[in-house]
């Protein structure tokens, strides 16, 4: 067999041993991808990437009820038309997306421990907890239920990070963290 | 080194400089190869409006760039996210496949010194990818799918949108076949010796990816066409995970057909030889058997969160 480019066809036998300096790249590549491999599985079990949360079918209209109900029970402020709620520690949090607002606005106690239920009552929305790099998806016509912990006390916001329409940009939620004693 | 002449680029040069009138193929002057005038056609038809896709994609880039940009702020919210629909279809499915088809026709055509298997059966395979392709636009264009590059169900499009994309699939898949089909004619009329060259061997391997891409493509677009009808019901979830089977692999396609070309443009520019066939048909066979795996990372990451 003569040497031949990409173009022409090889004939005869092929298959021959590769030169070292190929032989040494094809380990590097494969040892390389064993690394990767290896990552997939051990950042989500190891690397708290991942929690699992609890995730159930959600009728659209119910989880409005739902988030509706939760309003009505615990709401302690109201800040431009938007609900203010303060849940007690340890109970379920309800907290709906739309076109193109998060609702409520949720107070919460720093150190508690809360069930944190997101859905979406229309389009595919994203949760970006701003500024830290929590992320989750909230889709409609299913529950994501959350074991949450704040652990900063302040004043957050939370962008939507999945394209949901023409006012997707200005899809901005707050939650604010408090210390336990003040409320 | 003036010109591309290779050893084995310059065994085929000698021969007739221009095919012999009314024998139906010419002689590249630059490469040897013998080129079939519906091969030829083809590829060009096909790269040239994998070119056009590529102008209106960079277009559209410059205007997401002259907006994120915020001392310029070019758009408004509306057109905005209109011309970043246009830029993710044309840029990821528009340019690229219609490239990649004119990549497979060069590498069972002329590569192979064969006819094009069902040439006739191309060009319509070509015109419903190209009537796709004008339905998409005209959707995007309009305003009536401004629905980014994802489409995720619920957010609705015109049903055309979708009936575009479907065509435009189904276009393509016809045309890996006829890929196929040539390989085929060319191995019984042995119009070559020994083994296909490397960049046939890349190219069936972008078109084997191409096969598993587009199968997911009409697996979800054809529900969600019916769905954007109101004639049935598409799960949120089942299309993202779905969807992302044609997301993913299509810019795998693109990663077999490109590296087939860096090869070719290595024999084209430099007459760079083959290091070791071995090495570099088995990069390409794993290449295919674990990238869809690989992918497969989607449906964990996809969730992926840190507490904070």
């Amino acid at each position: 067999m003569t040497v031949t480019t990409g173009m022409s066809s090889p004939r005869g036998v092929w298959w021959k041993p590769a030169h070292r300096s190929e032989k040494i790249w094809f380990a590097v590549a494969f040892a390389w991808c064993m690394v990767l491999f290896a990552m997939m599985p051990l950042w989500h079990l190891r690397g708290g990437q991942n929690p699992t949360g609890i995730r159930a079918r959600v009728e659209p209209a119910d989880f409005r009820d739902r988030t509706n109900e939760f309003i009505a029970s615990y709401q302690v402020d109201e800040i431009d038309g938007m609900p203010v709620v303060e849940p007690p520690p340890g109970s379920d949090v309800y907290l709906m997306a739309m076109m193109w607002q998060w609702r409520p606005i949720l107070r919460l106690q720093r150190g508690a421990e809360y069930t944190l239920h997101l859905s979406s009552v229309d389009v595919n929305h994203g949760f970006n907890l701003y500024p830290f790099n929590v992320n989750f998806q909230v889709v409609p016509g299913y529950d994501y239920g959350l074991q949450i912990t704040p652990t900063e006390a302040g004043d957050f916001r939370i962008v939507c990070n999945e394209f949901c329409g023409i006012g997707h940009h200005l899809m901005v939620g707050r939650v604010i963290v408090v210390d336990g004693g003040d409320s | 080194m003036n010109g591309p002449g290779t050893a084995d680029v310059a065994r085929r040069a000698p021969g007739p400089e221009p095919g012999p009138a009314g024998a139906g193929f010419r002689t590249c002057p630059t490469t040897g190869l013998k080129v079939y005038r519906d091969a030829d056609n083809l590829i060009k038809a096909h790269a040239v409006v994998a070119t056009v896709a590529l102008l209106i994609g960079g277009v559209a880039a410059l205007g997401v760039l002259l907006t994120r940009w915020q001392a310029v702020h070019l758009l408004d919210a509306v057109w905005f996210y209109r011309i970043l629909t246009v830029h993710g279809m044309n840029m990821l499915i528009f340019f690229i496949i219609f490239f990649e088809m004119a990549v497979l026709y060069f590498a069972a055509g002329p590569l192979l010194n064969c006819r094009i298997a069902a040439p006739k059966v191309g060009w319509g395979a070509f015109g419903l990818m190209a009537v796709g392709m004008g339905l998409v636009e005209w959707a995007m264009w309009t305003g009536r799918a401004d629905v980014l590059f994802t489409s995720y169900v619920p957010l609705r499009a015109h049903p055309n949108y979708y009936l575009g994309i479907i065509l435009f699939a189904v276009g393509a898949l016809v045309t890996v076949g006829v890929f196929f089909a040539t390989l085929v004619v060319a191995r019984r009329e042995r119009t070559y010796e020994g083994s296909v060259p490397l960049v046939t061997f890349g190219a069936l391997t972008a078109a084997i990816i191409a096969v598993i891409t587009l199968l997911h493509g009409a697996a979800i677009y054809i529900p969600t066409w019916l769905w954007s009808m109101g004639l049935m019901n598409v799960d949120p979830e089942v299309y993202r995970l779905v969807w992302w089977g044609l997301g993913h692999s299509s810019q795998q396609i693109n990663v077999a057909a490109m590296v087939s070309i860096w090869y070719l443009l290595g024999a084209l520019t430099v007459g760079a030889v083959v290091l070791n066939e071995k090495i570099s048909r088995t990069a390409f066979v794993l290449y295919v058997l674990f990238i869809s795996m690989a992918s497969a990372h989607w449906p964990v990451s996809l969730r992926s969160k840190r507490k904070p």
